[in-house]
């Protein structure tokens, strides 16, 4: 066995032994990852028994639910031109809708049927949430539903365009809410003060469009590095917005993931490197982890990716070799979650498959929300959240 | 307790605000780039604890908001009705109904009035929504017209046509459009949807031209200085003139890779004239999956540099003043050289509308290459091919 080897099945063990997330869940794939340190989740649910509670949403969206403490916050955009934006907060335990604001899109709601407005995923703190529309308008809210401040993204910088419909979601970082806008028209990335909105630093990107999700590396002086796909991956100092390096690992659809110095890239199928200081040592690379639009995720030495049309695979991600693959049915865009042993799967179709991990796969539940939905689930307070075209579905004991 | 008492109790809880004129001041004087955030936030705060009496003059305000500040206001509105609808308490009805009959306030405030009208006195909400199928409000108008017909289908078939005849003329959004527009035909009733939208269908064309890299995109090739009908340029393939080319297509499309040639990284001029009997604000409402930049009356009055990435409906709209008698509105479309068969459209449609999207009296002034001039009604299609006959 290597050194090289020997190092990286080290910081595997160490790294993905037990995820280390908190049980909040307060952005796109939870911290970022997709895992979560929730144990005793239910696998399912049927008409009669295993829903805590159904609330009802205003309008559509792709973006997924976001928690924190015993609040759950969600967007969604209706109107015949998709331009009604709401921001909905929810008690976990209850379901009772505690709050909702609206606001109208100030930029173009063109997009492809299969996005809405809604897509971004909102990031939550102890204070509130931040929620950033695909038209370009991006609020934050105090947990009671205060305005805190409000921009108009297309308002500032009126080049921004991307008619396929934008998604990438903002992530805390660094004290600051840090806003991907990649677009062919004024294209960046920014951080705003999350008090005031302002900018505290603006990164001019590549005029291209981009839906993944920066991830955000924690580094051992407590600052941290932004890590943006596009052509190339790009790393910014959460601080200034510096560009500190860059290596060719294209992406732009699905979303890396970090964790201490390990990162896994999608785009042509999918890459996993070690995170150096000022660059990345390539791991390996697995063509067949063809995630589409879908995020993979690592847990317990394992990356595990699900193909839009339905095939689920597990790679060893000490070596980048194929553990096993494993058809379910249905359509996929959103992200596969882990937690408690197991693997969540939300299908297009609106199919919550659990699966349960290890040597072999097993299908624990398929439960049927009975509407549409491609937002990734979440999981916080012992239950899964399911976002549908209509409803917001809480998955756990009551 | 007296009045009195009650009234300076009033004015010192932090949050009261007797008249909200300073509040909605501070929101309506956010900048950009979050300019005015922080005394925004303040404002709200105490606008949204004045409660319902805040309500329509934060509507009213809407008349002065840039789009950014409208949604500090819309927001408000939002919070005051959410926390109303919390406590189980009625919001002012009346004065929510007088404001949305008030054509002169903002569209937009008068959807939101409209809507916590609706929700506050529901069974009366839909007589009021049954009058505004010319609203300038684009969902008070589809949602007023689907309302009327939902009441003639129940009263009876004869009222239902009767309806469909009347209301079409009224309708804007494209499924509701096409909707009526098959039920019309059913009944024997033609509806020409392209002279309705005031598609352009008649251009001259002029291309292509080089696009190299992109880079023909900010080039000012001869036409944007001025348009010669019989003038004749440098092309990317050779010598270029002006060519008629007329859409067969309700929506006005023209199809440059089918009338031109499949070329790539490539630029086309089209060159249309309209005569308006008045100086009149227009919105030039186009489709297109390319780069794009329309001229009126030899001025820029959109840009918008990105391809392939969709062909909606009106996905872009400029607004632009014609003036009264000839204009002249050139359009500038960029094809890139990307090869994936989604990147190959290279089309455009054109309409000159009101804000609504509705029709505004023009006509074509037609300029052949060889000098003729004629006038001929907007959204004349070309006749569609006869039938093969063996």
């Amino acid at each position: 066995m290597t050194r090289t080897l020997t190092a990286t099945l080290t910081l595997l063990a160490t790294l993905f032994g037990g995820a280390v997330v908190a049980a909040d869940w307060p952005g796109f794939r939870g911290t970022g990852t997709g895992v979560s340190v929730e144990t005793n989740l239910p696998t399912g649910f049927s008409a009669t028994s295993g829903l805590r509670w159904k609330a009802t949403l205003p309008g559509r969206g792709v973006s997924g639910v976001v928690t924190h403490g015993t609040r759950v916050y969600v967007t969604a955009s209706s109107g015949t031109r998709d331009d009604r934006l709401h921001v909905l907060c929810f008690d976990a335990a209850t379901g009772a809708k505690l709050w909702h604001r609206q606001l109208a899109a100030t930029g173009n709601t063109a997009a492809h049927p299969d996005t809405c407005m809604a897509a971004p995923t909102p990031v939550a703190d102890a204070t509130g949430v931040y929620a950033l529309f695909a038209s370009g308008d991006v609020a934050a809210f105090d947990a009671d539903g205060t305005l805190r401040w409000y921009r108009s993204l297309v308002g500032d910088y009126p080049t921004i365009t991307n008619q396929v419909g934008m998604a990438s979601s903002p992530v805390l970082a660094d004290g600051k809410l840090v806003v991907p806008m990649d677009n062919y028209g004024d294209s960046f990335l920014a951080a705003l003060d999350l008090k005031t909105g302002r900018n505290l630093w603006k990164t001019s990107r590549s005029a291209e469009a981009n839906w993944a999700t920066p991830a955000v590396r924690k580094l051992a002086d407590g600052g941290s590095e932004i890590l943006f796909p596009g052509r190339d991956l790009a790393a910014y100092d959460g601080a200034t917005g510096a560009k500190k390096w860059s290596a060719k690992l294209p992406g732009g659809i699905a979303s890396p993931s970090v964790a201490g110095d390990f990162l896994l890239t999608p785009g042509g199928g999918v890459s996993a490197s070690k995170l150096g200081v000022d660059g990345v040592t390539e791991l390996w690379k697995s063509p067949r982890l063809q995630t589409g639009m879908t995020s993979p995720v690592v847990a317990d030495g394992k990356v595990y990716g699900v193909t839009s049309a339905g095939v689920l695979l597990c790679v060893d991600a000490a070596t980048g070799k194929v553990d096993w693959d494993f058809r379910v049915k249905g359509r996929f865009s959103a992200s596969p979650v882990v937690a408690d042993g197991k693997l969540y799967l939300f299908s297009d179709e609106g199919k919550l498959i659990a699966v349960k991990l290890g040597s072999e796969p097993e299908v624990l539940a398929e439960s049927a929300t009975g509407e549409r939905g491609q937002a990734t689930p979440a999981i916080s307070g012992g239950a899964i959240f399911l976002r549908g075209d209509k409803s917001l579905f809480c998955v756990g004991a009551k | 307790m007296t009045r009195s008492l009650v009234l300076a109790l009033l004015l010192a809880t932090p949050g009261f605000a007797a008249d909200p004129a300073a509040e909605l001041k501070a929101l309506l004087a956010v900048g950009k780039e979050g300019g005015g955030n922080a005394e925004a936030a303040a404002a709200w705060k105490r606008l949204v604890a004045a409660g319902p009496d805040a309500l329509v003059p934060t509507l009213t305000a809407f008349d002065n908001a840039t789009p950014a500040a409208a949604n500090w206001l819309r927001s408000a509105v939002s919070a005051i009705a959410d926390a109303e609808s919390l406590a189980k308490r009625p919001l002012p009805a009346d004065a929510l109904k007088a404001f949305v009959k008030d054509d002169q306030r903002m569209p937009a405030a008068r959807r939101i009035a409209y809507e916590l009208y609706a929700a506050a006195v529901p069974a009366e909400a839909s007589d009021l929504l049954a009058g505004l199928v010319n609203d300038p409000e684009p969902e008070l108008r589809r949602d007023a017209i689907a309302e009327r017909l939902s009441r003639a289908a129940k009263a009876s078939p004869e009222a239902l046509k009767a309806a469909q005849n009347e209301l079409i003329g009224f309708a804007r959004d494209r499924d509701q459009l096409e909707s009526l527009t098959q039920a019309l035909a059913k009944s024997g009733v033609k509806f020409n949807k392209t002279t309705h939208l005031n598609y352009v269908t008649q251009w001259l064309v002029a291309g292509p031209f080089e696009n190299a890299d992109g880079a023909g995109y900010a080039k000012a090739y001869p036409p944007e200085a001025a348009v010669d009908p019989k003038a004749e340029y440098a092309g990317k393939l050779g010598p270029v003139t002006w060519k008629p080319l007329q859409s067969g297509d309700e929506y006005g499309t023209i199809n440059l890779n089918a009338e031109l040639g499949k070329v790539k990284s490539a630029i086309v001029y089209a060159f249309a004239a309209v005569e308006s009997p008045a100086a009149t604000p227009i919105e030039v409402r186009a489709t297109s999956p390319n780069a794009l930049q329309v001229f009126v009356n030899g001025t820029k009055v959109y840009d918008r540099s990105a391809y392939h990435n969709g062909s909606w409906a009106d996905a872009h709209v400029a607004k632009a003043t014609l003036k009264a008698g000839r204009n002249e509105v050139l359009v500038k479309v960029c094809q890139d050289d990307q090869k994936p068969a989604w990147a190959q459209g290279w089309e455009f449609a054109v309409r000159l509308c009101d804000a609504t999207g509705g029709r505004v009296p023009l006509k074509q002034l037609l300029t052949t290459p060889a000098g003729e001039s004629r006038v001929v009604p907007l959204g004349d299609l070309k006749p569609a091919p006869a039938p093969e006959t063996k």
